[in-house]
């Protein structure tokens, strides 16, 4: 006699007038090929857990947001936000596609280099910018944007020795609207700050301003606060202008754009209820052409979008590797991925999905990551089908930061797989190793020796 | 052990319990075993049905079925002897 | 810094020395150039006194200070080279001699500048004019200075020396069939330099094929016209044998066929009449000259050329017949320099329009389109928006908004005053069409008299402008929609000679586009864009438009390989 499929025995509580919030059939459904790829084939070639980028999803991506931006204004550029995902692979397929590059350190400053971006096409961000990082950039004529006074001193001190004039902008922080306002970075619009900077940068005859930067915050869910950012440094470049006859190249509205990852309290998942990229573009570009400018004198629009571009071309594979039922009756599962290869999971709740078919039934569950600390939870209230060790599941959403912001904690950080346009698979960066943890590791002489 | 007497339980797997007014659902498998349970079955009775008739292996059956007994015993559905 | 002078001197005036030879040929090619040196000195004479009357004009323009680059390129020089190997063919060396040379070459050169001044203001070249004056005058005047003793001479030494060099051309070209044509017309050419022998002129005919095949058929077909015409119409041929006076046909041919018109089908053509006009010319200056006294030469060739060239310059459309602006010394580079212009520098013809959208859009339907843009209304674009899968709405695409084009902003294609808008018409259902109001929401802009833009099936509401604004080229006017006679949001772009709404379309070309094929760019200039194409605006920058502007007076220094490169802007004529 055939047997059965066989599946744990499962019984659940039906709970009168609540409806459960990840009711949604959808958010597990099971996904058993990444762009055609098998999972399970995956996972077995490479290690679990594995992250796995999808070529193609990045460029559809980039395409899309450029059309969607190039259709309403005439001058555009995007610069893509190294600190988002520093996978050269990565890098470079926005290169490839016309993306400049936005790093906001020397080491970033320097991979961007190494990967054959040309000097001027380098955004410098950030506060943390050393004398020598501003040579470098004054002498590959990289557009540096000032943080903060003492930076735009040292700089036109630097720029006196130097026979370069540097291409310089000032990150302007305002009042959008929004809570929280970030006014840690750059220079304030309200309170005239920027302005005064603006003046001092004139004044001195040292610097060529280029362009004005803002970063407004980060998965903003209100594209309208981009316009007002937009219109405050519009009015800038305007007051640059009518004061001093100098046309602004550009405006940078940095990046901060939502993807579709659901945070945490939110009712919706992230799919339905983020704005669209059309919306923050009519947003920006409303605001920028009606801000007043000659026809002949509109600026280029910079951004710096990361994860809206990259988040949902990258997914995080792992096996399950118990069951445990806590003390109060809940399921609880262990991965053999958590925050320390998963630090959005502290304000995203990420869709997983299962790797392999399933019954219909399914439970309450509470997904632990690997390491033995208390915090290493991926998601406190999940509803997944039964699962048993060694199945297989499918994190989406992970491409930003994720990866970048891997720990090197408890567990080696794993390989990582990029799907090209052919489906052809490919490591961009193998598992690490414990001699990749000790590189770099000098063990003292006296202390090789012990007697235990 | 002993389902308590006044459960209800359908054939598509509904469970409902009329002295508390809660209702639950059975997956198959889960409503085989409630019934063998039912019957009469102890333990190893119920794991050799199992094993006859599903593709897996004992250690995992043993577990599941004392993981689903306790979850019966949660949700107090058991009557302890 | 002394050699840098000496080198520059030698540059100047050993580069006049020899355009002096190429440019009585319309070449600068210094091959060419010293070939006909080299002919000049088949009689020792002649090629001695050639070179010093040019330096003697060269050291003469350089005193008074005249134009040097009119001394390098030969120009002032050319007609006393002419002058001088005249004198020296068939007047014996003496002082007498000297002093008529030294005389002669000074008042040619004078001659030359006036012409010049007279000519060169028509826009009309002075040709061999001035050595025809020069000898005329020494032929007519000297003779009565009495201490004056020019001695003609026996002409030709080379041949004296090795008279085998030229029997053997002459005898193998005697073997060929139109045996008396060849050397009709070899004879003809050597004349220009005086040479009436076979050797002189094959040397030149090949010097000519060096420098420029079309030069070289140029000639061969104005000489076989010229003679067809003597032979079909009876003419006297003593005249073509005497001074070898067939050369006027060649020189004619070869500057009205590719020197002073570009070459192309046209000017050749146009030979056939004007070279027989140049037979009769010689026919008729001939009886005349003969009772002056004086030599023809080149006059036939001079007097019809400048006729016609300054009859030419008078009108004011081409007709295929199409002088050269901008001489490139080659009727090959001509010919080029003339077609490349043609395409590139239409920006004087007309208005210039530019896509009415930003980005990438696509031609969903163009000129005589087989959905709507039929008869009265071909000369249309309807443009939509793809995505990489070449859809033009993300799936479902039931609603408007999935449309990628829905509600992206329009522009205005140029500058100019709004004179129309329709509005208040509902945005049709995907697949609904409103047949009552066709064309939707409108919008027209006046270009210019008798120039009109309109856009239709605008969304409802969206107009940013109003009657009588006047609007920059640019600037963002509505926002695609979808109603009138639209199924599914689309932009619908034509131009018009009248104001309504319903005008017919005239065909007219785009300014400045790129189109895109396989993720490359191509730059179409006043084109029009075709159906499926995918076409976006070029994207400027203040400072490479105001870099760029060439702004004649403008002078450029660019860094080219090391290589300091100068571009100076000249006003067009």
């Amino acid at each position: 006699m055939d047997k059965k499929q066989y599946e744990r025995p499962i019984i659940k509580s039906l709970n009168n007038g609540v409806m459960n919030k990840f009711g949604t059939r959808n958010e597990y459904a099971a996904l058993t090929h990444i762009e055609g790829v098998p999972v399970k084939s995956l996972l077995q070639e490479y290690g679990s857990p594995l992250f796995v980028i999808s070529e193609r999803k990045i460029r559809e991506n980039y395409r899309n947001a450029k059309r969607i931006f190039e259709t309403r204004y005439p001058k555009v550029q995007f610069a893509w936000s190294y600190k988002t995902n520093y996978l050269n692979a990565v890098c470079n397929t926005f290169h490839q596609e016309g993306s400049w590059a936005e790093v906001v350190s020397r080491f970033e400053y320097e991979k961007a280099i190494k990967n054959g971006v040309p000097g001027d096409k380098i955004l410098f961000n950030g506060p943390d910018k050393t004398d020598s990082d501003l040579r470098l950039s004054i002498k590959n004529n990289s557009p540096i944007h000032i943080d903060h006074l003492d930076e735009l001193y040292r700089l036109t001190e630097i720029a006196t020795g130097m026979d370069k004039k540097p291409r310089v902008a000032i990150r302007v922080n305002m009042d959008t609207g929004i809570y929280p306002m970030w006014d840690r970075f750059g220079f304030n619009y309200e309170n005239g700050q920027a302005w005064d900077a603006i003046n001092k940068i004139m004044a001195s005859g040292k610097l060529n301003l280029v362009g004005l930067h803002c970063h407004i915050g980060t998965f903003m869910l209100t594209p309208s606060a981009y316009g007002v950012a937009a219109s405050k440094l519009s009015e800038l470049a305007l007051s640059i202008k009518h004061q001093y006859n100098k046309d602004i190249t550009y405006l940078d509205l940095g990046g901060g754009f939502a993807s579709k990852n659901t945070l945490k309290g939110s009712l919706l998942p992230g799919s339905d209820s983020v704005p669209e990229i059309y919306e923050y573009a009519e947003a920006i570009t409303t605001a920028i052409l009606n801000a007043g400018f000659q026809p002949d004198d509109l600026p280029y629009l910079y951004l710096e979008t990361g994860r809206a571009l990259v988040d949902d071309a990258g997914f995080l594979l792992g096996s399950v590797i118990s069951n445990k039922r806590l003390s109060d009756g809940r399921r609880a599962t262990i991965m053999d991925f958590g925050v320390n290869i998963m630090f959005t999971s502290f304000w995203y709740d990420h869709k997983i999905s299962p790797a392999q078919e399933f019954g219909q039934h399914t439970e309450d569950t509470i997904l632990y990551g690997p390491l033995c600390m208390n915090i290493d939870v991926v998601r406190e209230n999940i509803t997944l089908p039964p699962l048993k060790p060694g199945d297989q599941v499918v994190v989406h959403h992970m491409g930003a930061y994720n990866i970048s912001q891997s720990m090197q904690f408890i567990s080696l950080r794993p390989a990582i797989v990029m799907i090209d346009n052919d489906k052809k698979v490919h490591l961009i960066k193998a598992a690490e190793t414990l001699e990749t943890l000790e590189k770099g590791e000098v063990l003292p002489e006296y202390l090789k020796e012990f007697n235990i | 052990m002993n389902i308590k007497k006044n459960i209800a339980i359908s054939d598509s797997g509904f469970l409902f319990n009329p002295s508390t007014g809660d209702s639950y659902t059975l997956n198959p498998v889960g409503q085989e075993i409630l019934k063998l349970l039912k019957d009469g079955n102890n333990d190893e009775g119920v794991i050799e049905y199992i094993l006859k008739n599903y593709m897996t292996d004992k250690d995992a059956v043993e577990k599941d079925l004392y993981d689903f007994k306790n979850m019966l015993k949660n949700f107090k559905l058991i009557e302890d002897e | 810094m002394n050699t840098n002078n000496s080198n520059t001197l030698l540059k100047v005036y050993g580069n006049g020395l020899l355009n002096s030879y190429s440019q009585i040929f319309f070449s600068n090619n210094k091959t060419f150039a010293v070939l006909l040196l080299i002919i000049s000195f088949f009689d020792l004479g002649a090629g001695l006194s050639g070179v010093l009357s040019v330096i003697i004009s060269q050291i003469t323009a350089k005193l008074f200070n005249f134009n040097e680059e009119l001394i390098k390129d030969g120009t002032y020089t050319y007609n006393t080279l002419m002058v001088g190997i005249a004198l020296g063919m068939f007047y014996d060396f003496n002082f007498s001699f000297f002093v008529i040379l030294v005389i002669t070459s000074i008042l040619t050169l004078f001659i030359t500048i006036w012409f010049i001044t007279v000519l060169a203001k028509k826009g009309l070249p002075f040709l061999s004019l001035p050595f025809l004056f020069g000898i005329w005058i020494i032929i007519l005047g000297a003779p009565n200075f009495s201490a004056l003793q020019l001695n003609p001479k026996e002409i030709l030494s080379l041949a004296k020396w090795f008279p085998e060099l030229f029997s053997s051309v002459t005898n193998s070209i005697g073997s060929l069939p139109f045996a008396d044509v060849i050397h009709l017309y070899f004879r003809s050419l050597g004349a220009i330099f005086f040479q009436y022998n076979d050797l002189a002129g094959l040397i030149i005919a090949i010097g000519i094929l060096i420098y420029s095949r079309i030069a070289f058929g140029l000639s061969i077909v104005g000489f076989s016209i010229g003679f067809a015409f003597y032979h079909f119409f009876g003419g006297d041929f003593s005249q073509l044998i005497y001074s070898y006076i067939g050369f006027n046909f060649i020189l004619t041919a070869i500057a009205l066929g590719g020197f002073f018109v570009v070459p192309s089908k046209k000017s050749y053509l146009m030979l056939f009449f004007i070279i027989p006009v140049i037979a009769l010319s010689i026919s008729s200056l001939h009886t005349l000259f003969s009772y002056i006294g004086l030599p023809l030469y080149s006059l036939p060739f001079n007097i019809i050329t400048i006729i016609f060239l300054a009859t030419m310059a008078t009108r004011s459309k081409d007709s295929g017949i199409t002088l050269v602006t901008l001489q490139q010394f080659s009727p090959e580079k001509n010919h080029y320099k003339h077609l490349n212009s043609v395409n590139r520098f239409k920006n004087n013809t007309y208005y210039h329009l530019h896509l009415p959208v930003m980005g990438e859009w696509h031609i969903s339907q163009g000129h005589n389109g087989v959905i709507t843009h039929k008869e009265d209304w071909q000369y249309a674009w309807d443009f939509d928006v793809l995505d990489e899968d070449k859809k033009s709405y993300q799936s479902p695409g039931n609603d408007l908004k999935d449309y990628f084009c829905y509600d992206l902003p329009v522009v205005a294609s140029s500058e100019g005053y709004i004179v129309e808008i329709f509005d208040g018409i509902e945005d049709n259902k995907i697949n609904e069409v409103n047949l009552k109001k066709n064309w939707g929401n409108t919008i027209i802009i006046k270009h210019g008299e008798h120039f009109y833009t309109k856009l239709s099936h605008i969304k409802k509401g969206s107009f940013k402008v109003k009657k009588g604004d006047y609007v920059t080229k640019g600037q963002v006017i509505a926002s695609c929609g979808s109603s009138g006679r639209s199924p599914e949001p689309h932009l619908h772009f034509q131009l018009q000679t009248t104001p309504y709404i319903d005008s017919k379309t005239i065909e007219f070309p785009l300014a400045y586009y790129l189109r895109k094929e396989n993720n490359k760019y191509h730059f179409h200039c006043f084109d029009i864009p075709k159906e499926n194409e995918i076409v976006s605006n070029v994207k400027t920058t203040k400072l490479l438009t105001e870099a760029f502007d060439f702004v004649p007076g403008k002078t450029f220094y660019f860094n080219y390989k090391g290589k300091k490169v100068k571009w100076e802007v000249l006003p067009t004529q």
